[in-house]
């Protein structure tokens, strides 16, 4: 999907955007924004809350029992319960290192850079 | 003022291979007082601790402790610690790493004294301190009850407890010059030397736990990770009294303020809060500034203690597995894929229903297999991949199994069929892979104990 002249994906203003185990039982989702305007814009707006991240992961906001905003790194880490546990029967990314994909959908509004 | 240098050759042992040649320079250029490098995880699943299987290809594993034990250990006298030796740390993993670490020794001609500390914790150890009515919570997951339960232990494989920097501490002061770790806190095996020495121990953790994934807190600015491949290039940390500083192990790389605390978030739940045994590693005013242009500064980190806990790791069998694998590239079939599949299991259930207990998964490729229930978006695939995956409590069973499953979905007569010949690549021949033996983690709580070196058990054994 293309950022068009309205609006812009997450994925074009950070340079990581990655998924990994915290432990067997929970996945961290760690988002670092390229600068500092683009992070503030986001933190400032309250654009990314435990609220949407259940929303794009279509899960419960009781599942993300981890959301930080680290200044000093322009980045936010948003933490999840694990459906199964890693490497046990029923799961599917035993590192948890692929579920950074629905963060990818998120786009926002070029205004909040106003 | 005093400082203790700490090499950290890569993020894993055995995993990708230490490159020699960075290894022998940075030796020299920083001159360490100890090489200290992790051997494992429990993110791997519950297979190795079950099985006590390697984690790292051995002959990886093999090369890269020759490497330590001829260069550093033998020539330049530098003592080692490896922690969560051979994956998971538990007794089959030291042993087997020991044995290699004997015949390098002999196959060299080099000798010195090795330490292992074992961290497999005996059931009835467990079981006795529930019965005292000891709480042993859980992480935050609903997958596991809220304490640990004496059923849970005893229907246990493997137990290990993650050990701090005490046991540590204990072989290297027993005359241990080279130390092979169970179970234990990357952190704490990197930090554990400063420590003894008398480093502030909110700092020396810090840095073991800025090093221990190895390059990954650098930054490459010569492309020669790309030439190399990832992490085959130490780090090197200093401590001093109030600060320690990070440094490339390696000419073609730097550390960075940003790489050095991007990797804080590595791989863990919080950023500013880490729960380690005895206490927590508290990184609320930690600063971190770029002190030379290849190297970062850090100061502030606190360690703050609290009644002393490890975390236990339980794995428990649940039966042997079989899989496998079919393609599926008609639109008719792909369509009702949901209700094929369901009708075939219900089918082989049935079929099996006497045979013993079993369980049937499919993971379909195509169709949110990668994210499962947080999957969002429903796709329309032009193929889709459907793995079998049967645990049952024999290997024939699942074998059986799955032939079965396989034959009734090639074969399902789905509505509006024309693929009358079958409906399914095969992806081999055979197409039913058997897996072996399969665990499930079950525990994966917090146990307090009154002495930090009470669950390991230490000996020292001569090498060569």
């Amino acid at each position: 999907m293309m950022s068009d002249s309205n609006n812009v994906h997450l994925e074009d203003l950070c340079s990581v955007i990655r998924s990994k185990n915290a432990g067997p039982f929970l996945i961290t989702l760690d988002i670092i924004f390229r600068d500092s305007s683009s992070y503030y814009a986001i933190k400032d707006n309250n654009l990314i809350t435990k609220g949407t991240i259940s929303e794009v992961y279509n899960i419960s906001e009781s599942e993300v029992v981890v959301l930080e905003h680290i200044d000093s790194l322009h980045a936010i880490k948003a933490t999840l319960k694990r459906h199964y546990p890693s490497g046990s029967p029923g799961d599917t990314d035993v590192y948890g290192m692929n579920q950074e994909g629905p963060l990818l959908q998120l786009t926002f509004p070029l205004s909040i850079f106003d | 003022m005093n400082t203790v240098t700490v090499l950290t050759p890569t993020g894993c042992i055995g995993n990708r291979g230490i490159f020699k040649e960075a290894f022998i320079e940075a030796l020299d250029a920083n001159k360490p007082d100890v090489v200290a490098v992790d051997g494992g995880s429990f993110d791997i699943g519950p297979w190795y601790l079950g099985t006590g299987k390697p984690h790292s290809p051995l002959t990886n594993l093999r090369r890269d402790l020759e490497i330590i034990l001829v260069e550093a250990v033998h020539k330049r006298g530098i003592p080692f610690i490896l922690g969560s030796s051979g994956g998971s740390g538990a007794n089959a993993h030291v042993d087997f790493t020991l044995d290699l670490v004997m015949k390098i020794a002999q196959e060299n001609s080099i000798s010195f004294p090795v330490g292992t500390i074992y961290s497999d914790i005996e059931k009835q150890t467990v079981k006795n301190a529930l019965l005292k009515g000891t709480k042993m919570p859980k992480v935050p997951t609903t997958l596991l009850g809220d304490l640990l339960t004496t059923e849970q232990v005893e229907q246990a494989r493997t137990i290990v407890a993650m050990m701090g920097v005490e046991p540590i501490i204990e072989t290297l002061q027993q005359g241990a010059q080279v130390v092979l770790a169970g179970r234990a806190a990357d952190s704490c095996a990197i930090g554990a030397y400063p420590v003894m020495l008398g480093f502030d121990k909110g700092l020396s953790i810090h840095m073991g736990d800025i090093m221990e994934c190895g390059e990954s807190a650098l930054t490459d600015t010569t492309g020669v990770t790309k030439v190399l491949g990832p992490n085959r290039i130490p780090i090197v940390g200093t401590m001093h009294d109030d600060h320690f500083t990070l440094q490339p192990g390696h000419p073609g790389m730097i550390c960075s303020v940003e790489s050095a605390t991007a990797h804080s978030l590595y791989e863990r739940e919080s950023h500013a809060i880490v729960e380690l045994p005895g206490g927590l590693l508290e990184k609320h005013a930690t600063v971190f500034s770029q002190e030379t242009p290849s190297t970062v500064r850090v100061s502030g980190t606190k360690f703050t203690e609290q009644a002393y806990t490890v975390l236990l790791e339980g794995v428990s069998f649940l039966g042997y597995r079989t899989i496998a694998i079919l393609g599926a590239r008609n639109h008719r079939m792909i369509e009702q894929i949901d209700e094929i599949l369901a009708q075939e299991k219900r089918s082989a259930e049935a079929s099996f229903q006497t045979a013993g207990q079993f369980s049937i998964r499919y993971h379909v490729y195509g169709k949110g297999a990668v994210l499962g229930l947080r999957e969002p978006l429903s796709s329309h695939p032009t193929e889709i991949g459907i793995v079998l995956d049967i645990v049952s409590e024999t290997q024939q069973l699942s074998h059986d199994i799955a032939e079965d499953l396989s034959l009734k979905i090639a074969f399902s007569r789905y509505r509006d069929r024309t693929t009358t010949a079958g409906n399914v690549g095969y992806l081999f021949s055979p197409n039913v892979i058997d897996v072996g033996e399969t665990f499930e983690t079950t525990i994966y709580h917090q146990m307090p104990i009154s002495d930090p070196l009470e669950l390991f058990d230490i000996k020292i054994t001569q090498a060569g």
